[in-house]
């Protein structure tokens, strides 16, 4: 327990009125996103400048305090859960965004801004911010940081790293360090692209310069529908393979069409299609329905039954609203619902999607699958009931499998989440005990003391030479709520 | 394998391992008796960072130097270190296919140097510095171990982006000896157009209108009247105005390069003060490699070629053209300047005989006030290349641009990654 005398350090700092330290306040910051696995922080602290956030770290470093720092807490791989107790530093109170240069094209925000407020509040000037993950509404640049954070988009703009221009963060001492330049390449060591999906392990941030993106003169929207995955899969590598990039390529199968269209999120996705496809591209006028046609003409030789052209921008706002809304819309399939998230070389997509299918089928679990298509990003969403041992230990089972078929397909654990402490057990499922010790390496220099996010991303030397069963993490129930 | 003077310094062995038992042989040897590595890809670069002290060991890449798997269909390729970046262009053009980076040296450097110094040049302005298209590594360390870093897919988060950190570290953590890239569908068409401008503001005004505008433009290449003669010279012709310059390079489907032509003619433009000529197909082709290589080919007949890179935001690159300008009276050389406008990035050569030696002091002074103009808001200055006599007075990096508390970081990470500071010892900032 955090001795009384510290909470009054930390008191002064902040202010009486944001300390949290009462059992029952401190049930809400037990997890995150993913709520597997639960452990109470000892005290929740809601800090307002850089100087409270290191001045709070430095009694912490003092006292030998574990530590993390937490956004809107959407992370699903529990990135910020403080599994040795300590301090939450809830940043959600630095949501200012504190200028906007459009002649050198970047924001300068707070890290509690929320992602889709930066790109309302500029969106008059004709910029926004390019990462678009899911949560987007609810998610905070700082988490998006932590985590690199992607979305449909960074097929076409890249993920969050691409976008992050310098940082000013607070590093487990309490020092306040400047990274980067907002302009130009980075002089020395390329910090900022370091610490970029640190997953709150490196340091805090407290400021950011973020890389603004003009809005494209013309956007189109397609979808299209197959009577197989496969041939959607198909699809999109045909599409990669006549050279256009879209800015987003994604696949909702049967299952998630049916369970977005019976949802508030209804975007009149075709039923009886047992995929469909939304490719989405956009820049210059000039040359788009070019492109467009083209796409449809693809689809239609790779077996689309039917293409539609989004006629309108709300039609196009529909769409989206279905796609992002695929996630929350499963949760009607069963009590609980497990997303993973998977990578694998894009060819690999229709092979892999056939053997989660028959993966969980085996296991006899309902999965509803939506996927970014065009970066071989899978996300099944695994429907069971927490409540039944047994059939929780299937859906587990399941999630292990399609682990290890994507790795052995020559992909990866995780394409967006993060590793947090949920993956930290299949980390060795990819790397070599010497790829972890440089991983270990840069920690140290950022982290000596391993006092900030302990017990995250990198797994401890025991479980580093041997592959354990996906850890007590997955058989504990899981319990998940999309934002 | 060549044996070369680094600055004037002649290594005590010269070695090109065949495989990587043997390259990690000589490390751990090396590490044992803390001798210096100096890795070497294409030897275009070797002359980048601070004087070494001393060198035991430069070691070339050579028998590193295969595409070892090349998946068109994912856009990914892996490719051995040594490997020229231009026979990887090559290959991946068979394909349709191509990595977005025209850098210095374009024929001779290898992918390992490239990514090694994060090395860019004009494409940079709309595809991103390499380190955005590296998906994975393979790194030699100084005790001798192997280590791999990201993977071969095109997005992952699992784990650190070690990536981005090795990607520029000027081979001072360890040696790259294989690349992960993600690579890009080759655009259908190409294109560009010249406006000349009668001055720095006009062109700045200019510059700013064009990136405010709907257009998209792959470059933004900013020359001075010296630079577009000296294009001229190369192309055999006078096709340009040889005035302050700046080249705006498309590519997309044709339709799209068309209509980006006239939309500068027609309104982006009338509003600035430039005169816009659009490259027809013919001149592009001829022209713009040498653009990209308007560097080596300036070293061809120059006894003395000083090349510094500052970097600032926009507003400043006039204050940067005018110092440099300045500096070319009082040395009496000839100056260059070019610079990719819309990121600040601005290169300025000086040419001449040996007479520029003579005026080291002048040189020196110039760059120190220069650092010091820059650094109230972030900029710096590198020189790329100079004589060992210049260089062994002053920190070619300017490490005092860089913050103490990153320092102190970039110290820790190489304590922590070449505890005995093997590799290019005390050639990176702050000595590192």
């Amino acid at each position: 327990m955090i001795a009384q005398a510290v909470i009054q350090q930390f008191e002064k700092v902040v202010g009486k009125s944001n300390v949290l330290s009462d059992r029952a306040e401190l049930v809400v910051y037990e997890c995150d996103g993913l709520t597997f696995h639960k452990s109470l922080p000892e005290a929740v602290l809601f800090v307002n400048s850089a100087d409270e956030v290191a001045n709070v770290i430095r009694i912490a470093h003092r006292e030998e305090i574990p530590f993390l720092a937490r956004g809107a807490g959407t992370g699903l791989s529990g990135g910020a859960v403080a599994l040795e107790g300590g301090l939450i530093i809830e940043m959600a109170r630095m949501k200012r965004l504190i200028k906007v240069d459009l002649d050198n094209r970047y924001a300068v925000v707070e890290p509690g801004l929320v992602n889709l407020e930066l790109s309302k509040a500029i969106s008059h000037l004709g910029y926004y911010y390019a990462p678009d993950p899911s949560s987007q509404s609810a998610c905070t640049i700082g988490g998006n940081i932590a985590e690199n954070a992607g979305g449909p988009h960074c097929l076409k703009y890249g993920m969050t790293t691409s976008h992050v221009l310098a940082l000013e963060i607070a590093l487990p001492n309490g020092d306040l360090v400047q990274l980067g330049a907002p302009f130009g390449d980075p002089l020395g060591y390329d910090l900022v692209g370091l610490f970029v999906g640190s997953e709150g392990t490196f340091g805090i941030v407290t400021k950011a310069w973020l890389r603004l993106t003009r809005m494209p003169q013309q956007v189109r929207t397609i979808l299209a529908a197959f009577g197989s995955i496969r041939a959607a899969a198909d699809a999109t590598s045909r599409i990669i393979a006549a050279g256009i990039i879209p800015a987003a390529l994604e696949i909702m199968d049967k299952v998630t069409i049916e369970t977005v269209e019976a949802s508030v999120y209804a975007a009149g996705f075709p039923i009886d299609a047992e995929a469909v496809l939304i490719t989405e591209i956009d820049g210059l006028a000039a040359g788009m329905d070019v492109w467009a046609e083209r796409i449809q003409d693809i689809c239609r030789a790779a077996g689309a039954f039917k293409t539609r052209l989004a006629g309108d921008e709300t039609e196009r706002a529909q769409i989206w609203k279905g796609r992002k809304g695929a996630f929350g819309a499963t949760g009607r399939l069963n009590a609980n619902i497990y997303l993973a998230d998977a990578v694998v070389p894009r060819t690999k997509l229709p092979d892999i999607i056939s053997k989660v299918c028959e993966i969980a089928a085996q296991a006899r679990i309902k999965v509803a699958n939506v996927f970014h298509a065009g970066d071989g990003n899978l996300h099944p969403v695994f429907a069971y009931n927490g409540q039944d041992k047994e059939e929780t230990e299937r859906m587990l089972g399941a999630c292990r499998e399609v682990l290890r078929i994507c790795v052995e397909a020559g992909g990866t654990i995780t394409g967006e989440h993060g590793v947090g402490f949920e993956k930290i057990d299949f980390m060795p499922l990819i790397f070599s005990a010497t790829d972890l010790a440089m991983m270990q390496r840069a920690r140290s220099a950022f982290n000596p003391d391993q006092r900030l996010n302990p017990g995250k991303v990198l797994p401890t030397r025991k479980s580093c030479g041997e592959i354990s069963e996906l850890g007590t993490i997955l058989r504990k129930g899981y319990d998940f709520h999309p934002v | 394998m060549r044996n070369v003077l680094i600055d004037g310094i002649k290594p005590k062995s010269v070695t090109a391992p065949k495989n990587t038992t043997e390259f990690c042989r000589l490390l751990v040897e090396a590490e044992k008796q803390s001798q210096v590595v100096v890795p070497a890809g294409g030897g275009t670069k070797l002359d980048w960072g601070n004087r070494p002290t001393h060198i035991d060991h430069l070691v070339w890449m050579d028998h590193f130097n295969r595409i070892l798997d090349y998946e068109p269909a994912d856009l990914t390729v892996t490719v051995e270190a040594g490997c020229k970046l231009i026979t990887l262009q090559n290959e991946l053009a068979k394909h349709g296919q191509y990595l977005p980076f025209d850098p210095p040296f374009y024929d001779e450097c290898s992918v390992g140097g490239v990514v090694a110094c994060n090395s860019s040049g004009p494409l940079r302005y709309r595809y991103g510095a390499i380190r955005d298209y590296v998906i994975g590594m393979r790194m030699a360390h100084a005790d001798g171990q192997i280590s791999k870093a990201g993977g071969r897919v095109v997005k992952n988060v699992s784990g650190y982006d070690l990536c981005k950190l090795y990607a520029g570290s000027c081979g001072t953590l360890g040696v790259i000896t294989e690349v992960n890239f993600k690579v890009l569908p080759r655009p259908v068409a190409e294109g560009a157009c010249a406006i000349t401008f009668d001055s720095m503001s006009d062109a700045l005004e200019g510059i700013q209108k064009i990136i405010q505008s709907p257009l998209l433009p792959d470059a933004l290449e900013l020359m001075d009247a010296g630079a577009v003669a000296r294009l001229n010279q190369k192309i055999c012709a006078d096709w340009l105005s040889p005035r302050l310059t700046l080249l705006v390079r498309w590519s997309e489907l044709e339709e799209a390069i068309a209509w980006q032509s006239k939309e500068l003619v027609d309104r982006v433009l009338p509003s600035t003060k430039g005169e816009a000529t659009i490259l027809d197909a013919e001149l592009f082709k001829v022209l713009w490699p040498h653009v990209v290589r308007f560097r080596e080919e300036l070293a061809e007949p120059c006894k003395q070629l000083w090349v510094c890179r500052t970097v600032v935001p926009m507003a400043y690159i006039g204050e940067i053209f005018e110092r440099a300008r300045e500096l070319e009276k009082q040395m009496r050389g000839v100056m260059y300047v070019t610079c990719h406008a819309g990121n600040g990035i601005v290169y300025w050569y000086l040419t001449g005989g040996d007479v520029l030696l003579e005026r080291a002091e002048v040189f020196l002074r110039a760059i120190e006030q220069l650092r010091k103009f820059s650094t109230g808001f972030g900029g710096y200055t590198i020189i790329e290349s100079a004589p060992p006599a210049i260089k062994q007075r002053i920190d070619i990096w300017g490490s005092a641009a860089i913050s103490e508390g990153s320092q102190r970081l970039m110290r820790a990470l190489k304590d922590n990654f070449d505890p005995k500071h093997i590799f290019n010892r005390g050639r990176f900032v702050g000595s590192i």
